[in-house]
């Protein structure tokens, strides 16, 4: 092969990879518009330019032989052991699911997922034995109470509620005001049953404690019952401003015959016997570090894993603490600062000497105490899987009401695009092909109205609609509110339509030009009046050249704020209108701003793909003639 | 004097009948609503007596019929005036450099795309995409882009090491002097693809074999460039200048969503004319000094236009 020809290939192929760069350059903001929209919010405000993982919060630290069990919101269960050089993770199992809650039972781990039910999970293989559906729960619900009703969950919002496996039952319900009652799952026949509420139980429950003996403590939205599991029956129950002292608490643990009632920055120890606060601990002014997040005890101490760090309490110190002095304030110790300080402590467990500790940024550490509190070996859980959250696009129809205003977009731009198109064919197929005095003013004339500004127009009819509504109203005639033109329909499609014409002319008047003049001519001798050889013969001609006029139209329309701003009102918000409010109301949720901006952006990138050969020719049809 | 208008027009009766909806439409839509609108510009419409309408009384006796011009031309005190001043040079700024870097990039564009032969349409579809977007969805995933510390732009900026690790240190695009370029870039980047596609049909144009013929002459390719191509692309120049021009000084939906969540106030350095103009008369309720400014804009714009046409009127005959 000559040398020339290959010079001539390598330039081809230099050309056609610059080109590939600048498309892909040039296609970068769109891209990245439709990969942020499916990203989480949080790591689109972090500025994180790769894929969002799974949220992989932990939920569940449960102490367990020679290492802790840890599971995430994003049902991921990791079985972390002490070794030599640090803590290692043994095992992962992805259950794929929204976890809720976890408990542990000797062998086996429980999972509550609003999502998928009732989980069994070996403890020691982390493989799953049995899985009670939400279906099967659902079907036990509606047997116990016919006529009952079903709450809607949403897997992703019910994070916080609770299972217990206690003997041979497992208790499990969601923090939902809508969830009717407490599951109770029968281990050895695996039968469901539902303690309801306003029957078995007086109120709404969320949280379950173990305090030994066969009861359980069933906290909730009123109070806390005392459960007794043989035979079953409420032993006893305490209410929130009665006989317990706050209104309602976010955390609560089981200490011997007490309960630790934890709030935001505050504890207090409640003797159930005594039925009475013995000791309260403030963390807001006794505690530097906040908010409370996770609770412990072991025989000496109360362990407070907090937004920061972690907080070692006396258990039988005073009643109440006043000042710093008598609190026993255990930071762990670290090498490199102190990591738990910045990110927050979620999870704290103690078992057999030793502290395990779970941080909001997946750190794991364990810690001995002799004193005060060190971090012998510490590690990080396995991030998330990398995911793309479709959820968001869920959200938007939740948060804002984009069915509608894309509802609103369609009826308007569809109505519009037919009805301009419609209008400014007479006057094209004038212009293009009658002789007329005159002629000329009226070309110049609609050319020039496109080179004044949408807000001269939009001035005056915004004030003449107030007018016509204010005069309408007076005059009795049209009902006590009068003609209504700003969020009409009609009002908002005509003036568009009408607005659109003499662009629609512009373009429309080149493709009855570019028809043979012959084609009308012989369809007149043929003995058609003039009428017939344009809406019989002309018409039909430039069936490509309406079709491009009907796209841009279309496509102007849909980009239309000015107008839309000012004249539709909350039931004709366009797609525009409503993301100019929704961006001003959610500034910082940029993941649902970036999925409203796709969901925008589609519709017409298809349109414009399908018909791009004819939107290309019609777009100047006198620069491509030879 | 009648008779003079009537006797053309009922000769011609078949045209004007097919001309009929369009003008009653216009009239109402376009004619009418300007005559009005100059009428708007005297009058001392405001908030307080927004339900006069039409009905409010003219501008006051002290500054005269022509108060509203006045004011927003000169008066040290109206808060219209202010922004209006940078609004005008930030207009005029972002009109030159938006239209003259799309043309630029458009003809580099088309000559790039010219080479491909059978697979120009493809490339040419993928390099406009932009174009299709919507103005107001690239304003407003911009406004996201340009974040100080979360925004796609600093943190890609700093993960190729060009900006350090303490993001107080990273430029602020959404305020102060850098505004300028936050608006400059999105619309240059939408605009562009309609130069390249102008541009490209234009070069369709180009009878073949003339680039031959001129080589066998001994032409360069510079000369066949400046020779050839430019004077044929010239109708096509045009054309992209005056939508760049009219577009750009119009552009409204994207500097409206770029800024401040959709309140489109791009300060200083950003806020331009539509915008300012939008927000003193649908949210300052001034209807009178909105009017009077459209009015002068208009004015401006035509003759801009009538600028461009002196200038391009021989290249513009060969199109028609």
């Amino acid at each position: 092969m000559r040398f020339g020809s290959w010079r001539r290939r390598g330039s081809k192929l230099f050309w056609t990879g610059l080109l590939a760069v600048i498309a892909l350059l040039n296609l970068l903001p769109i891209l990245w518009m439709v990969f942020s929209s499916l990203k989480d919010n949080r790591d689109l405000q972090a500025g994180s330019l790769g894929f969002s993982r799974s949220q992989s919060r932990l939920v569940a630290m449960l102490p367990r032989r020679e290492g802790v069990l840890v599971g995430t919101t994003n049902g991921d269960i990791h079985l972390i052991r002490l070794e030599s050089h640090g803590l290692v993770v043994r095992g992962t199992r992805s259950l794929d699911i929204f976890a809720a809650a976890y408990s542990l039972q000797e062998e086996t781990l429980w999972v509550l997922s609003g999502q998928d039910g009732i989980l069994q999970v070996d403890a020691s293989s982390l493989s799953e034995r049995q899985r009670w559906p939400m279906s099967r729960i659902r079907q036990a619900f509606l047997e116990r109470l016919p006529n009952g009703t079903w709450p809607d969950l949403d897997p992703v919002a019910v994070e916080a509620s609770s299972i217990l496996a206690v003997g041979d039952q497992v208790f499990a319900t969601f923090r939902s005001k809508a969830f009717p009652g407490v599951i109770v799952l029968d281990r050895k026949s695996g039968g469901i049953r539902f303690l309801v509420f306003g029957q078995e139980l007086p109120f709404a429950i969320d949280q379950f404690l173990d305090l030994g003996r066969g009861r359980v403590a069933m906290v909730g939205d009123k109070g806390v019952v005392l459960w007794q599991t043989a035979p079953a029956r409420t032993a006893d129950q305490f209410l929130w401003g009665q006989d317990l002292p706050a209104e309602r608490v976010a955390l609560v643990v089981a200490l011997d015959d007490s309960l630790l009632l934890c709030q935001r920055e505050r504890a207090d120890v409640y003797s159930l016997p005594g039925r009475k606060v013995v000791r309260t601990i403030d963390t807001a002014s006794g505690l530097r570090g906040g908010r409370i997040l996770a609770v412990t005890a072991d025989d000496r101490r109360i362990w407070f894993g907090t937004a920061g760090g972690i907080y070692g309490v006396d258990r039988r110190a005073g009643t109440q603490i006043e000042d710093d002095d008598s609190l026993q304030l255990l930071a762990p110790e670290h090498p490199e600062g102190n990591p738990w300080m910045a990110s927050g402590v979620l999870g704290v467990a103690y078992s057999g000497g030793r502290l395990w500790m779970g941080g909001s940024q997946g750190e794991i550490a364990m810690g001995k105490i002799s004193g005060s509190l060190e971090v012998e070996r510490d590690g990080r859980l396995p991030e998330g899987k990398r995911t793309l959250r479709f959820e968001n696009f869920r959200d938007l129809w939740q948060k804002m009401d984009f069915g509608s205003y894309l509802r609103n977009s369609l009826i308007i731009s569809l109505g519009v695009t037919v009805l301009s198109v419609a209008l400014a064919l007479f006057s094209a197929y004038a212009l293009a092909r009658l002789r007329f005095p005159g002629k000329e003013a009226f070309s110049l004339m609609s050319l020039a109205t496109q080179a004044i500004p949408g807000v001269a127009f939009l001035i005056p009819l915004f004030m003449t609609f107030l007018w016509i509504q204010k005069y309408s109203r007076e005059s009795g005639w049209f009902g006590d509110r009068g003609v209504q033109l700003v969020g009409a329909w009609w009002g908002v499609i005509l003036l568009y339509a009408v607005f659109f014409v003499p662009f629609s002319i512009w373009i429309l008047r080149a493709f009855f030009q570019a028809l043979p003049k012959d084609l009308e001519a012989a369809a007149q001798l043929d003995g058609c009046s003039r009428w017939a050889a344009f809406w019989k013969v002309a018409v039909p001609a430039v069936r490509p050249g309406i079709v491009v006029t009907g796209v841009y139209v279309f496509l102007s329309v849909w980009d239309e704020l000015l107008f839309a701003w000012v004249l539709t009102a909350e039931k004709t918000y366009t797609v525009p209108v409503g993301i100019r409010l929704f961006a001003g109301n959610y500034q910082t949720r940029f993941d649902l701003m970036m999925a409203a901006a796709t969901v925008a952006t589609l519709p017409v990138l298809v349109l414009f793909f399908l018909l791009q050969r004819r939107i290309v020719a019609g777009i100047a049809p006198g620069l491509s003639r030879r | 004097m009648i008779g003079r208008i009537w006797r053309p027009i009922r000769q011609h009766r078949v045209a004007w009948g097919f001309l009929l909806p369009a003008i009653l439409g216009m009239v109402l839509v376009h004619f009418l609503p300007l005559v009005q609108l100059v009428g708007i510009s005297f009058l001392d419409s405001r908030r307080t007596n927004l339900g006069l309408g039409l009905s409010a009384p003219a501008v006051g006796e002290g500054a005269g019929i022509l108060g509203n011009y006045l004011s927003i031309f000169s008066e040290a005190s109206d808060p219209f005036h202010l922004g209006l001043v940078d609004a005008v040079v930030n207009t005029a700024i972002f009109t030159l450099v938006v239209t003259f870097a799309s043309i630029a990039l458009g003809l580099a564009g088309a000559l790039l795309v010219e080479r491909m032969g059978r697979w120009r349409g493809f490339w040419r579809a993928l390099l406009m995409t932009p174009w299709i977007v919507p103005a107001y969805v690239v304003g407003l995933i911009w406004g996201v882009f340009w974040q100080q510390d979360s925004g796609v732009v600093n943190n890609s900026l700093h993960a190729l090491g060009i900006l350090g690790e303490d993001r107080s240190t990273w430029p602020m695009w959404l305020s102060g002097s850098l505004t300028r370029w936050a608006v400059i870039l999105p619309a240059i980047w939408r605009e562009w693809p309609y130069a390249l596609l102008l541009f490209s049909l234009g070069l369709q144009s180009v009878p073949p074999g003339i680039h031959e013929a001129a080589q066998l002459d001994g032409a360069g390719p510079w000369t066949r460039f400046r020779f050839l191509t430019v004077p044929l692309l010239m109708p096509a120049g045009s054309l992209v200048l005056l939508h760049g021009l009219v577009y750009n000084i119009y552009s409204f939906n994207l500097p409206l969503m770029l800024f401040g969540a959709g309140s489109g106030n791009g300060g200083r350095q950003g806020d331009l004319l539509m915008p300012i103009i939008f927000r003193n008369t649908f949210q300052r309720w001034d209807f009178g000094r909105g009017a009077a400014a459209t009015v002068v804009l208009t004015v401006g714009m035509f003759l801009v236009v009538a600028l461009w046409y002196r200038v391009f009127r021989s290249d513009l005959e060969r199109i028609r």
